[in-house]
């Protein structure tokens, strides 16, 4: 066991010693110099500053866009020509608009008066199954 | 090299200066080439990870802190691509041991005599062939190469046990073998 492990120091210490002789060094470093100017370097901090530069502008102009349309931007409101469009669109009981007297329709009026009628329309569907089936 | 002399180096190099960088290569090579030689157990191959080694450090200098020591950054760029070189494929070559020279080297007391690199590399190759890839490393850089633990800790961010335990590993298998020289 001893002689095993003083044998495996031995070899080690030998090894150790005998250091690998790099034979043409400077052919190399020529070479790594070569390649190495031909590697153009970019710094991580211009990287970044292009990042940060790119997101803040997309940030402002979102942010400008929002405000512009919370204050100052008019309510979408669609003329008779593109509510009728719209209605044959998605299929709007038009009587549901008509009803409400508005001549210029909020989308978010037309988009309630689609899910009224919906509704209306699963009611009957439901009560016209329910007389068959009994 | 002094560390001022060392720092100064590095500052020009990172502002291109080629000569300042040259001068890094040749103090440095022959440590890279060292490691490289012994864990892959081949000039060529040797040689190709030198070339690799000083090319990420010339693209990744900015990122170096002075405040860590450049042997061990060096250390851990050469050791990953080491470990990368020893997982890929195209390594896995083969030698056939002169049992010879393994037992020559077993056997002498004193280290006068040189042996060739051909057959360094073969004796090397013989005794680690069979230790994993990170077993190798930890054999070659506390044993060959003579790094402290700490060092070995920051090169390869394995914790102290874990390097402890390889190099147990590491030195088992190699100790199996030589029952037979």
């Amino acid at each position: 066991m001893k002689n095993i492990d003083d044998k495996l120091d031995n070899l080690i210490t030998n090894i150790r010693r005998q250091k690998p002789v790099l034979h043409d060094a400077a052919m190399l470093t020529d070479a790594i110099m070569k390649e190495t100017m031909n590697i153009k370097r970019t710094s991580k901090s211009t990287v970044f500053l292009w990042i940060r530069a790119i997101s803040s502008s997309a940030a402002i102009l979102l942010l400008s866009l929002l405000l512009f349309q919370l204050n100052g931007a008019e309510p979408i409101t669609s003329s008779d020509y593109s509510r009728q469009l719209i209605e044959n669109k998605i299929g709007i009981d038009s009587l549901c608009l008509q009803n409400r007297g508005n001549k210029e329709v909020n989308l978010m009026q037309i988009y309630l008066c689609h899910l009224q009628s919906n509704s209306l329309k699963n009611n009957r569907l439901k009560s016209y199954t329910q007389s068959i089936t009994n | 090299m002094n560390e001022s002399a060392l720092n100064e180096l590095i500052a020009l190099s990172k502002r291109n200066d080629d000569k300042a960088f040259r001068k890094i290569v040749e103090d440095y090579h022959a440590m890279v080439y060292s490691l490289a030689f012994r864990i892959l157990c081949n000039e060529e191959d040797a040689k190709d990870l030198v070339q690799e080694t000083f090319i990420k450090v010339w693209i990744n200098l900015s990122g170096y802190q002075p405040d860590r020591k450049f042997s061990t950054w060096l250390y851990t760029i050469a050791t990953n691509l080491c470990l990368d070189k020893l997982k890929s494929v195209e390594h896995r070559f083969q030698y056939n041991t002169q049992d010879e020279t393994l037992k020559e080297l077993v056997s002498s007391d004193n280290a006068e005599q040189t042996i060739i690199n051909s057959e360094l590399g073969e004796i090397i190759y013989a005794l680690t062939n069979e230790l994993t890839p990170k077993q190798k490393i930890v054999f070659t850089l506390r044993s060959l190469e003579e790094l402290e633990i700490a060092e070995i800790v920051q090169i390869t961010g394995l914790s102290p046990t874990k390097i402890k335990s390889n190099l147990f590993l590491a030195r088992q298998a190699i100790r199996k073998k030589l029952e037979k020289y």
